[in-house]
């Protein structure tokens, strides 16, 4: 019944092999797998400082190094990992790669703007490493003031600088997936036609477009005053450095939704696929995306509960960050009901879908803890926080980014991978996250300090094993670089739609033309009409 | 799209041509509010000028926005775009003030010492 | 699984495309609406961008009033004004050379947006002077920052002191005309220093991309002596007109913000 597959002769990667038609591409899939490369080394280098973190943290006297580059140390992980990593992460790789066509476009709306953006990522992401090596930063990614602003000799402007330009790789990625969602669907792709994938991240692409100049103009007052001396922020001057924390927070508050929503359109896709059903309740799981997206505008001073903010402004936040649970929520009960009666496997992309569903209810209720003001007095700056936030982003963005990752690998190489080991590293990912990161909770709720890099004494078990789990989670994220890179030569072929998945891009090749379609297709049916499938699509296109 | 709407939206690829004299008569607008801004300043309003001068300076980036910039003549979508930009803005002002108002715009006061900010301003140095 | 879309063939390929169009958008005009759509999302983190700035200088204005009030007073008026009504005309000349645009007339176009360059310039002009006026003043933020500086001056020409402040100086009552200032010179010499840091900031920010937008514009010239543009395609100077016409509308907030906080003594 299946013709022999074999991988097509005219395809993207083939359309030029110069570093010159690299560079200057225009394809949205060449700079989806630029971003690839460059975001995957942006994570090796924040991964080496979680190593000297938890390897300091192995004991409970500061003995590995002093705690000024204990400081360094965390400071400059939370940097690379959040913006350098975890923000552009699914959106350039995977946005890029598949927007154009879920909706069925032949490019983004501003090619040559892409391209830019990648530029710009690495102008901002070479500015940061010089940094870095040039003796590093030690005020935690938070940058508060006065510390950062005229406490601290390290290289604050310089770091300050390598955020604000990739802010503006963010930006121009986002605006290139508002304009063509908008103006560039095929004929037939109505809204409610689009794959949750796609409205996530419109969500997301919202939020990235507002929160983040708020950041850049922080960084300039931030920078005026650490370069020029003048006083924004001083409060010798009558400064306020509450109002550094305000506007730090109106966009990273906002940032960790761009970090997870992608993930959470991952999720839906692979739900939906790997339980051959129709998502439950389309219209609720695509709006909660938006809901999530703007709700998050409101919510930013639950960061700030301990820091000077009034009780009244506090009980308000604390209120308002209750509200943004709710949307989260809808989308995993809608996730559970899609679950319910399907038929389930578990391919590795499955995997990784589930554990992001556990991991992120954990991550996302202990989030509620924090929101309840009596409790975050309590433990706020501890550990709890810490496993809370790592129990979302790499519990949830980074198996998201991973799931999806392993999901569409087929459609952008024309591989499969090793199906045994993808598995053997997506139960290690799994199981190494929670040792290290569920100690964490207790600890945190025990008192230890976070961004300390000493402890007391009757602490250390419950380090060791947050250290311990860490070997197990690193040695999970190496794996695939081995098998992927594997596939690559080896891997079967994969064919154009290997899970038998729905969605205009398991129409086109793998790996796709240039042009992604021959011609535009039109679109009449409604999505995930997997009830009518029979058996899965092996036809090409 | 169907071949009708895109015939519809090829003729409109000019775009809508204002008049000159409607570009001039806001021009002239612009500057009557501009001299009016001033003058109010010169009166005395209490608290009132800083609301009259706001509210002479929004209208004068109202007339900018719908003429000069042609949003009037543009789809409600470009419309909803600038709403969503001072929608935001508008959160950003609205819940830091709940924040300074709810502590009565008490300024912080200031350091006892004035030199003594942590380590000092670089500036300082 | 069924087939779950139609190919049907839909290009606008019965018409010959515009050089301009690039190969991913079926038309012109979706062509250019997603271009202004583009710029609008643009100007919008723009708007976010400027935004966090003025919601600074919102609440400290609250909470130094007395004392953005008196260095307000300190910046000129007359060049304020002057900038105000040179950025006003200048984005009139642009309107005028995106209309040449649309009306296919080259010269015109470029005449105008040639005119609109050099109203820019002006008023980059102005700024110069206005911040050399600060520099030689010691209103600038930092060590040099001397409040005092320009009352010292005063004093020493043997002029009447202009403001309540001087007033106290010489240890005389505030007259009826003048508020009594709540604030002492000292702490007027700290959080002046807020106001002038504010100012530079917005002001610089301002004029920064006031700078761009001169370049961009002056490549959009060239582009339009050259003959690109026609009645179909005239797209980017479309859109350096919305650029530059937000660029006037953070001015029209600036202006009130930092020159009129209270004129009226």
């Amino acid at each position: 019944m299946l013709d022999k597959l074999k991988i097509p002769d005219r395809h993207f990667l083939h359309d030029g092999h110069s570093l010159r038609s690299w560079l200057l591409t225009k394809d949205h899939k060449r700079i989806a797998i630029m971003y690839l490369m460059s975001i995957s080394v942006m994570f090796f280098i924040g991964g080496l400082f979680a190593v000297g973190i938890r390897f300091e943290l192995a004991t409970p006297q500061g003995d590995f190094v002093s705690a000024d580059t204990y400081n360094k140390f965390f400071t400059m992980h939370g940097v690379i990992m959040v913006f350098f990593f975890l923000i552009p992460s699914i959106p350039a790789v995977l946005g890029n790669f598949l927007i154009p066509p879920m909706i069925g476009a032949k490019d983004l709306a501003f090619p040559r703007i892409n391209l830019l953006s990648l530029y710009i990522y690495w102008i901002g992401g070479f500015v940061t490493l010089y940094a870095m090596i040039a003796g590093g930063v030690d005020t935690g990614w938070t940058f508060y003031t006065p510390y950062s602003a005229a406490g601290s000799n390290t290289h604050v402007v310089p770091t300050a600088i390598g955020i604000f330009i990739a802010g503006f790789s963010s930006i121009l990625t986002g605006l290139n997936f508002i304009v063509p969602i908008h103006r560039m669907r095929a004929p037939g792709m109505t809204w409610f036609r689009l794959p949750l994938f796609v409205w996530a991240h419109y969500a997301t692409s919202l939020v990235q477009v507002l929160g983040t100049p708020v950041i850049a103009i922080t960084i300039v007052m931030l920078f005026v005053e650490r370069a020029f001396g003048f006083g924004i922020f001083d409060p010798a001057r009558g400064g306020d450095p509450v109002l550094f924390q305000h506007l730090f927070w109106f966009y990273s508050h906002p940032a960790v939704y761009i970090m997870i929503l992608p993930a959470l359109g991952v999720t839906s896709e692979l739900v939906s696929t790997f339980s051959r059903k129709t998502i439950f309740g389309y219209s609720f799981v695509a709006f909660s995306s938006l809901a999530i997206a703007i709700f998050g505008f409101i919510v930013w001073a639950h960061h700030m509960f301990v820091a000077g903010i009034s009780t009244y402004a506090a009980m308000v936040f604390s209120f308002l960050s209750f509200s943004v649970a709710i949307p989260s929520a809808v989308k995993v009960f809608n996730w559970t009901a899609t679950l319910y009666k399907g038929a389930i496997s578990f391919e590795t992309p499955m995997l990784y879908a589930y554990g992001f569903m556990g991991l992120f209810a954990i991550g996302g209720l202990t989030g509620l803890f924090l929101a309840t003001l009596g409790l975050d007095v309590h433990m706020h700056d501890t550990y709890f926080v810490v496993a809370h936030f790592h129990y979302i982003m790499v519990g949830g963005a980074i198996m998201g980014y991973l799931g999806g990752l392993h999901f569409w690998w087929p459609k952008m190489t024309g591989r499969m991978y090793s199906e045994f080991f993808s598995r053997v590293s997506a139960i290690m990912v799994f199981v190494g996250f929670n040792i290290t990161f569920f100690p964490q909770f207790v600890v945190g709720y025990l008192g230890m300090p976070r961004r300390y890099h000493s402890y007391p004494d009757e602490m250390q078990v419950l380090n060791v094993m947050s250290s311990a789990g860490a070997t197990v989670l690193g040695l999970g994220y190496v794996l695939p670089v081995i098998y992927f890179l594997y596939s690559l030569k080896y891997g079967k072929v994969a064919g154009p739609n290997p899970w038998g998945a729905s969605g205009l891009e398991w129409h086109m090749q793998s790996p796709p033309l240039t042009e992604n379609f021959v011609e535009v297709p039109e679109v009449i049916n409604e999505p995930y009409e997997y009830e009518h499938a029979v058996v899965k699509e092996t036809h090409h296109v | 799209m169907s071949a009708e709407h895109a015939h519809a939206r090829e003729s409109h690829g000019a775009g809508h041509v204002s008049p000159i004299s409607l570009y001039v008569t806001i021009f002239l607008a612009l500057m009557v509010l501009t001299a009016v801004t001033v003058g109010a300043a010169f009166v005395n309003l209490g608290q009132f000028n800083f609301l009259v001068a706001m509210v002479i300076a929004v209208f004068k980036a109202s007339l900018v926005v719908w003429y000069f910039m042609h949003v009037k003549y543009q789809s409600r979508l470009t419309k909803l775009t600038v709403a969503t930009g001072l929608f935001f803005l508008a959160i950003l002002l609205g819940l830091m003030l709940v924040d300074y108002g709810s502590k009565g715009f008490v300024p912080m006061p200031p350091p006892i010492d004035s030199e003594s900010v942590i380590g000092g301003s670089p500036a300082a140095r | 699984m069924s087939d779950t879309v139609a190919h049907a063939a839909h290009h606008a390929a019965a018409h010959a495309h515009h050089p301009a169009q690039q190969h991913h958008f079926d038309t012109m005009p979706q062509q250019k609406e997603a271009a202004v759509l583009g710029m609008w999302v643009f100007l919008l983190t723009e708007i976010l961008f400027f935004g966090g700035l003025f919601v600074a200088y919102m609440i400290y204005r609250v909470w130094y009033f007395d004392a953005f009030a008196e260095a307000s007073r300190r910046l000129s008026l007359f060049w304020g004004g002057l900038n105000t009504a040179v950025l006003i005309g200048s984005s009139l000349t642009m309107a005028m050379a995106v209309r040449g645009a649309q009306t296919n007339k080259r010269k015109a176009t470029v005449n105008w947006l040639i005119l609109t360059m050099i109203l820019g310039t002006v008023f980059l002009g102005v700024k110069v002077i206005e911040y050399q006026d600060k520099f030689a003043n010691y209103e600038v933020p930092g060590p040099n920052f001397n409040w005092l500086a320009h009352e010292q001056h005063e004093a020493a020409a043997g002029e009447h002191p202009s403001t309540a402040l001087g007033a106290s100086v010489a240890a005389a009552p505030a007259e009826g005309e003048h508020r009594k200032l709540s604030l002492t010179p000292e702490q007027l010499q700290r959080t002046t220093q807020i106001y002038f840091s504010l100012y530079f900031t917005m002001t610089g920010l301002h004029a920064l991309h006031m700078i761009i937008g001169i370049g961009l514009m002056s490549v959009i010239t060239w582009m339009a002596w050259k003959g690109r543009f026609d009645g179909e395609y005239y797209t980017p100077v479309e859109m350096s007109g919305l650029y530059w016409h937000f660029v006037d509308i953070v001015w029209i907030f600036l202006f009130p913000l930092l020159y009129l906080v209270e004129r009226h003594q």
